[in-house]
């Protein structure tokens, strides 16, 4: 057949090709996870998570021959190198053979999950897993527990079920940010719970709803598990012990605002500067530009997936600042180097909203937008605009939370939403319109009977230093 | 005057079947191709206030499309890295089927064929979906029809 011909025929076939099932309800289905998108935020402990969602597609990855050499000494590492290629730190402890192999797998009704590594250290575990069988209309997520089966105190990140059979998966344990346990116990349980996609059923999918029947107060049913994995997990000793400790004791100065440099931490999995501001500063410390160099002019990476600071309950500051670590680069000096931030001025923490007018007499921080607030009986919404990031483009969207999950009644009674949702263009008849330059922020409660509320804001404007603050670790 | 939802929701089903198309002609694999289509409808979704000229939809999803594919593409080479094999000589196109030839082209033609002389779009939309000049897409075209031994039309096919 000439090529000619061949080109036309093709043409053809595949101008009738069918759409696949798959893509059945795809807008609706589109539109429930942009609205979930907020949901479960009951991971973890006290933590902060800054800006690492938006970085999910933005990965740069370098496999250099020494790690390409590293992954040809573990098994299965071509798949672990995709698992650890987002962080500079995972990829030096895989090339180090830093690693603690488990190979523990467990079979539920023809769904095999295998534990396959740890890397870990005195403040971080990262368990790799992966998956084999039909997961097509699964969901999962982890749960961490002490050997005993009671819940583990301790902030966890990523512990997604993978997208292809055999693709390693990682969930992040972090220790030391405000939980009980302050260090890596020697054990723990590794628990993962299945169930049906998007609250499905065995018949698949639950139908699409019509965008004019959509009812954004609705909250999703917690879909029953099918199954949970449980995995008995011993941390070695010697992984468990890694990690440097430099104190600092140095009263700083950060754009007109006192900052005490405790120490800097340098743990094979990350690095983390704890600091603490002068109660008689005007702002609270949210997040922190910096960077560690040695004596070859080699910078370690910031953390691009995951987290990125943690702070208490006891004030809004964050208190400690994570990076890539250094750990592995035998470094004859060290030193810190703050360039920027940002703060949380004292009198923009709370912002009162008048939800019949959708007004505030409050200021907002700098970068933030009141769209409106909505009221139909008990269930509310109240809409925000924050500026889009660089990197953000028309196509793809990167965005940052805007107002913390409590909020307060005008008698001080403690209240918190029920989700923060973006993507909504109308909320009980009410229309908003996005403005140019802004991504759109939606947080919505039910059951509150007030005409006002009063919202807690994250952070209110940045600074870039036109020096570096600098400080000798070694 | 942005896109409202159920406009969205109307003009996104109609490019569907297009939008699928061109994914799996370009990535290969019907799982694959509904995922990316997923994604994209996903991403158009979050992103539809920020279409200020809605005539505009189907390059502008189509340009996200193409954006979710190379995501997809540079996850397989990263899991691939060191397997990767040198790329074929122009002769060794000669006897494959012409849809499995299209499949090996390299990755930048392969999207401008299958835009172009498949999904129909024109040189300018085609420059438009890929981020691209128009000059790189003439050349690339091309690069590809050669590759194909095809003899079409390089204007207004």
């Amino acid at each position: 057949m000439e090529r000619r011909e061949e080109y036309e025929k093709l043409l053809e076939a595949w101008n009738e090709t069918p759409l696949p099932p798959a893509l059945d309800s795809c807008v609706g289905r589109a539109r429930k996870r942009a609205h979930r998108r907020r949901l479960g935020r009951d991971w973890g402990a006290v933590l902060a998570s800054l800006g690492g969602a938006a970085a999910a597609f933005a990965l740069a990855v370098n496999l250099s021959l020494p790690f390409a050499l590293a992954c040809g000494r573990i098994p299965i590492l071509k798949e672990m190198a995709a698992a650890v290629a987002l962080s500079s730190s995972l990829k030096a402890a895989v090339e180090n053979d830093y690693v603690q192999p488990v190979g523990q797998s467990q079979t539920v009704n023809g769904l095999t999950m295998t534990v396959d590594y740890l890397i870990l250290d005195k403040k971080q575990v990262n368990i790799f897993y992966h998956f084999t069988g039909d997961f097509s209309s699964l969901s999962g997520s982890p749960e961490l527990r002490d050997p005993a089966g009671e819940r583990l105190s301790c902030s966890y990140s990523g512990g997604g079920l993978a997208e292809a059979s055999g693709e390693i998966h990682q969930v992040s344990v972090s220790f030391g940010d405000g939980g009980e346990l302050s260090e890596t116990p020697p054990a723990l349980r590794f628990l993962y719970r299945i169930e049906h996609l998007e609250n499905g059923t065995e018949q698949g999918p639950e139908p699409d709803v019509p965008v004019e029947e959509y009812d954004p107060w609705e909250k999703p049913a917690t879909p029953e598990a099918l199954f949970t994995f449980s995995f008995d997990l011993e941390l070695n000793e010697e992984y468990r012990s890694q990690g440097l400790s430099y104190d600092l004791n140095e009263w700083v100065e950060l754009d007109g605002q006192r900052i005490l440099l405790k120490t800097v931490e340098i743990y094979p999995t990350n690095l983390r500067v704890e600091l603490e501001g002068d109660p008689a500063n005007t702002a609270w410390l949210k997040s922190l530009d910096f960077y560690i160099e040695d004596e070859t002019g080699r910078r370690n990476d910031p953390i691009t997936n995951g987290i990125t600071a943690s702070g208490t309950t006891n004030s809004p500051a964050m208190g400690a600042f994570y990076q890539e670590s250094s750990f592995f680069w035998n470094s004859r000096h060290l030193n810190l180097y703050i360039t920027g931030g940002q703060w949380l001025d004292k009198d923009q923490r709370f912002v009162t909203v008048d939800l019949d007018t959708g007004t505030t007499k409050d200021p907002l921080p700098e970068g933030i937008l009141l769209g409106g607030a909505v009221r139909r009986g008990t269930n509310t919404a109240v809409v925000l605009y924050g500026r889009t990031l660089e990197g953000d483009s028309d196509t793809d969207l990167h965005a940052y939370q805007l107002a913390g999950w409590t909020c307060w009644g005008p008698d001080g009674s403690e209240w918190s939403f029920d989700s923060m949702q973006s993507g909504i263009d109308q909320i009980g008849g009410a229309t908003f319109q996005t403005p140019e330059g802004y991504f759109e922020e939606t947080c919505l409660m039910t059951g509150y009977p007030q005409s006002t509320l009063t919202l807690e804001m994250l952070q209110s404007r940045r600074f870039t230093l036109d020096r570096p603050v600098t400080a000798a670790l070694k | 005057m942005t896109l409202e939802e159920a406009e969205f929701a109307q003009r996104t089903e109609a490019l569907q079947p297009r939008l699928y198309r061109t994914a799996l002609l370009y990535l290969g694999g019907e799982a694959p191709a509904a995922e990316a289509v997923a994604e994209t409808v996903y991403r158009g979704f979050l992103n539809r206030k920020k279409l200020r000229h809605p005539e505009f939809f189907s390059t502008w999803m189509t340009r996200i499309l193409m954006n979710v594919c190379c995501d997809e593409l540079r996850r397989r080479k990263r899991e691939t890295a060191w397997e990767d094999l040198p790329e074929p000589a122009a002769e060794d196109y000669d006897p494959l089927p012409l849809r499995t030839a299209v499949e090996r082209l390299p990755d930048e033609v392969r999207a401008v064929i299958v835009l172009r002389y498949f999904t129909g779009l024109t040189l300018a939309e085609t420059a438009e979906s890929l981020g691209i000049p128009p000059g790189t897409v003439s050349t690339r075209q091309r690069k590809g029809l050669a590759l194909l031994r095809l003899d079409l039309e390089e204007e207004g096919f």
